[in-house]
């Protein structure tokens, strides 16, 4: 039995506007990390919000540990779902300490047991000798990892995430990347997370939802997302890709660096566009090769290169560190896709 | 029950499924409101059916004159005060110079003189009979000209002195709390710092600035002692002498119906300049402002600037008042009822106080819960009444209290065939009510003010961890707003002590407070005999206006540094343990 439970789920905020979250289903297996990612304004934070119990969904069922929590009869106020909650600026209660804003949603346990899970809390994160200071007197990490243990204390059937590391700088991200991730799995929570990094999303999560204008576009591993995106938006969205156009022969899907497999299996004559991702194309230096290179972008360990074809169309390649080719040099490309992924055209191209 | 295993969930105590839910609080908030604009509505429906001949008798007699005057006055007296107080808020936070950490709280005193309290004072002192105007042409000669106090200028000059603290304040508040890096940022643009003033500061400030300007001129729309005493014809001189002088009920409430008018075009401007703005501070303690230092001629201008309005609004009036206080003290006709004025005065003042911050804790917490525009509309209808005369909100009150009297004895009469006469009519809860009508703005304003400086994600942060809306209040906000919720009552108490017409109507038979005292000794120009109670409501008004200034520097110390944070955070460690 999975342990949340979203089915068509829609929101809208003003009748007239599109919904902000259009018929959202998911399922998350207890101890599943699921990453929602997609640009601001996909409706990633209106399905927290809904799963959270803040607004209050048009259509749709949410069911947590087996109890409906929001249905077109039923809904549950937020303090009542046992749903965690991190927020991207913490909200750590400034007038509280941190064993305080630990014990927060502890009300219920009495005070002996209330106290030993504090204790073992602020182990879990490793503050235990911040326990009696304020938020302010914290670190950024720190008022992180306090957010984190008051979210996780009551022991939440979920735990929703809101863009939790946006307000850290880019070391201390990593590192909150990992420790979060440990303490996560560790205690085995289930825990859905909001973010607009990818990298951030495919480290984390097990599964990762591609949202776009309230639509999840796709739901899968990050392996999956990355190399078989399920639509031209997913493609474009995670990682780099570039487009060309193709026609369905008998050999295969040919283009203009070269015939690829037909393995998405179109019909013959059809006229298609294919995903090429600066990873699987090769620039092989050739004075006389017909490609040539527009810019090229030193990025420290590799090279990202511009490179224009015959017809005009332009596509990115990564190139090892040591290039020596720039801008005006020519060359042969050679695509070397790890899956093939096309999408019928959606007009001739001229 | 059986044993958990550690590892489990805290089972959830609430009801297992419930239908949405009607959440209570907009709902009070609602209700309160909706008590409270009774009496506003009552003066409303009144417009809706205008009396015809009422009005043409107004306009052919004095209806453009009281317009005008109105107009002019709250032009005047809003220039007047968003100038000042937002221009000393700035020297005071952005600049030292000689005496500015005197000055810093000196600047807030006005605001325990009541504005007709300067206004007979003024009057006092340079009428034409006054010793300024006595002296001069003793010493000048008898042809030297002298600007007539009684006049347009006079009662925007007496008002914009008493007025200004409300912008200054919470203008103040508002420079503090933008923080140093914010300011940093605008300079490292290349604005100077003049520019950084217009182009950041202010704009981050506007919120502040429109709330305190709107209380200020609300209470220039709503005055009636000084406008009476210096004889400038406004609408709400025309209800009082319509009402008294006339007993013409229809007219005086016309004319309090148009009133209100005003006060809702007010409300207008300040919302729509507010706008849309927003402006949460998630860290708490952000780095404030650092002052720079002013030399020379420039310095001593800015204490020169500072000393002549603490002085004008301030230091003259009160030094003149205790000149005159001394002089009845020592007299022989010195009231024996006076303690009888102060006990009477603080017990009003107190009850109302504290009734006035639970109610508008209730409304702007309903507000806060409520995207409701019901909710809405019913928050801003109750802070009405801050710009209603006194005496239109003393007719809006006695209506339902009279029908709640009659029900009272209709009900005792079938009961126990008895009645008890009136009950509420003239009673204490006649007058406490009729404050909290007047005042509840002050209030919720305030409070509302510093709930929204709470981010919604604290909410959120409290709601996912077990609490209820109630409970988020009880353990998140009310924790947070102390400060404004102190700041509210002080307020609050401040102005029931200087009300003045609405304690003159309502108050219970023979029933006098300071304000009724000097209303009497002052519409007969006894200045002299007037100034001890006077200068007693001032002194009363004096406590509080000095927690709020200890207060207010505490804000700058807290934000100043770690000294200033670890002082406030033992204190809420000593109020959480008895």
């Amino acid at each position: 039995m999975s342990l949340l439970s979203i089915a068509h789920l829609t929101k809208h905020y003003t009748p007239t506007d599109l919904p902000a979250l259009d018929d959202f289903s998911l399922d998350a297996e207890p101890g599943e990390i699921i990453a929602l990612l997609g640009p601001s304004g996909s409706g990633k934070t209106t399905a927290l919000r809904l799963i959270a119990g803040f607004e209050k969904p048009d259509a749709g069922v949410v069911v947590i540990s087996g109890r409906r929590m929001a249905d077109e009869r039923v809904f549950v106020p937020p303090e009542e779902r046992g749903v965690g909650m991190v927020f991207q600026e913490y909200a750590l209660f400034p007038h509280l300490t941190v064993e305080e804003n630990i014990a927060f949603g502890l009300r219920t346990l009495h005070p002996g047991p209330r106290a030993q899970r504090v204790h073992g809390m602020l182990e879990t994160v490793g503050l235990t000798p911040f326990a009696r200071r304020y938020p302010h007197e914290l670190s950024g990490g720190q008022q992180q990892r306090v957010a984190l243990a008051r979210a996780l204390a009551p022991r939440p059937a979920v735990l929703l995430l809101d863009e939790p590391f946006s307000n850290l700088d880019a070391d201390l991200m990593v590192q909150m990347h990992q420790e979060v991730y440990t303490i996560l799995r560790d205690l085995g929570t289930t825990a859905l997370f909001v973010t607009h990094d990818q990298e951030e999303a495919f480290m984390i999560a097990d599964r990762v939802g591609i949202l776009n204008q309230g639509r999840l576009e796709q739901l899968g591993r990050p392996e999956e997302i990355y190399h078989r995106p399920a639509t031209r938006f997913v493609a474009r969205f995670v990682g780099k890709a570039d487009f060309l156009p193709g026609r369905v022969t008998e050999e295969g899907i040919t283009t203009e660096i070269g015939t690829l497999p037909n393995t998405p299996q179109f019909p013959g004559g059809a006229q298609v566009e294919v995903m090429v991702r600066p990873d699987h194309i090769e620039l092989i230096p050739d004075p006389t090769g017909s490609a040539m290179i527009l810019a090229r972008q030193f990025r420290g360990p590799d090279n990202l290169v511009v490179v224009q074809l015959p017809s005009g169309a332009t596509i990115h390649s990564y190139q090892p560190s040591a290039l020596t080719l720039g801008p005006g040099d020519r060359g042969k490309v050679v695509a070397r896709p790890a899956h093939v992924v096309a999408f019928l055209a959606t007009k001739p191209w001229l | 029950m059986p044993t958990r295993p550690a590892g489990a969930a805290i089972p959830f105590t609430g009801r297992l499924t419930r239908r949405f839910p009607r959440d209570p609080w907009p709902l009070a908030a609602g209700a309160v409101a909706l008590v409270v604009a009774t009496p506003i509505l009552i003066v409303l429906s009144s417009l809706a059916t205008p009396t015809l001949d009422v009005w043409a008798h107004l306009w052919q007699t004095q209806l453009l004159e009281l317009i005008w005057n109105t107009v002019a006055l709250i032009v005047g007296v809003g220039a007047g005060v968003a100038v000042l107080g937002t221009g000393l808020a700035w020297l005071t936070t952005m600049y030292r110079f000689p005496g500015r950490a005197i000055f810093e709280w000196l600047l807030i005193l006005p605001l325990a003189v009541p504005a007709y309290v300067i206004g007979f004072v003024f009057r006092g002192l340079f009428d034409y009979a006054g010793p300024v105007q006595t002296g001069l042409r003793r010493t000048v000669g008898p042809a030297i000209w002298f600007p007539d106090i009684a006049s347009y200028g006079g009662v925007v000059l007496v008002m914009t002195l008493v007025l200004y603290p409300y912008v200054y304040l919470l203008a103040r508040t508002a420079f503090l709390e933008q923080s140093e890096a914010t300011l940093e940022a605008a300079r490292a643009l290349g604005a100077s710092r003049t520019a950084l003033f217009w182009r950041t500061a202010l704009p981050l400030a506007r919120p502040s600035i429109a709330a305190g300007l709107s209380l200020a001129v609300m209470e220039a729309l709503a005055d009636f002692g000084t406008v009476a005493i210096y004889g400038y014809n406004t609408l709400t001189v025309a209800i009082y002498r319509v009402w008294f002088g006339l007993f013409n009920r229809e007219a005086a409430t016309e004319l309090a119906s148009l009133l209100l008018l005003f006060t809702g075009a007010v409300y207008a401007a300040e919302r729509a300049w507010r706008g849309r703005a927003r402006f949460y501070q998630t860290e708490r303690k952000a780095r404030p402002p650092a002052p720079r230092p002013l030399t020379g001629w420039k310095a001593w201008t800015a204490s020169g600037v500072a000393g002549v309005v603490v002085g004008g609004a301030f230091l003259l009036p009160v030094g003149q008042l205790v000149v005159w206080s001394v002089a009845a003290l020592g007299g022989s006709d010195f009231d024996d009822r006076y303690p009888e004025f102060v006990l009477n005065t603080l017990a009003v003042g107190g009850i109302t106080a504290l009734l006035a911050v639970g109610a508008a804790v209730v409304v702007a917490y309903g507000l806060r819960l409520s995207r409701s525009r019901m909710v809405a509309a019913c928050g801003r209808i109750a802070t009405l009444g801050y710009a209603l005369p006194g005496s239109v909100i003393a007719v809006g009150v006695l209506v339902p209290l009279a029908f709640l009297d009659r029900v009272c004895n209709a009900v005792l009469r079938t009961v126990w065939g008895a009645e008890v006469g009136l009950l509420v009519t003239g009673s204490m809860a006649g007058l406490v009510f009729a404050y909290l009508v007047r005042f509840l703005a002050i209030s919720v304003q305030t409070v509302e003010a510093s709930l929204v400086k709470v981010t919604p994600s604290m909410d959120m942060a409290g709601r996912s961890l077990g609490s209820s809306p109630g409970g988020v209040l009880r353990r998140i906000h009310l924790p947070l707003i102390r400060g404004g919720l102190c700041s509210a009552a002080i307020l609050v108490f401040i102005d029931v002590i200087k009300e003045m017409p609405a304690t003159l109507l309502l108050r219970p038979f023979g029933y006098e407070t300071l304000a009724v005292r000097i209303w009497q000794l002052t519409s007969e120009s006894f200045w002299e005999a007037a100034a001890l109670p006077a200068l007693t409501i001032v002194a009363a008004g004096m406590l509080p206006v000095l927690i709020l200034a200890r207060s207010s520097a505490r804000a700058r110390q807290g934000a100043d540094g770690e000294q200033g944070m670890k002082g406030s955070r033992d204190q809420g460690r000593g109020d959480k343990v008895p």
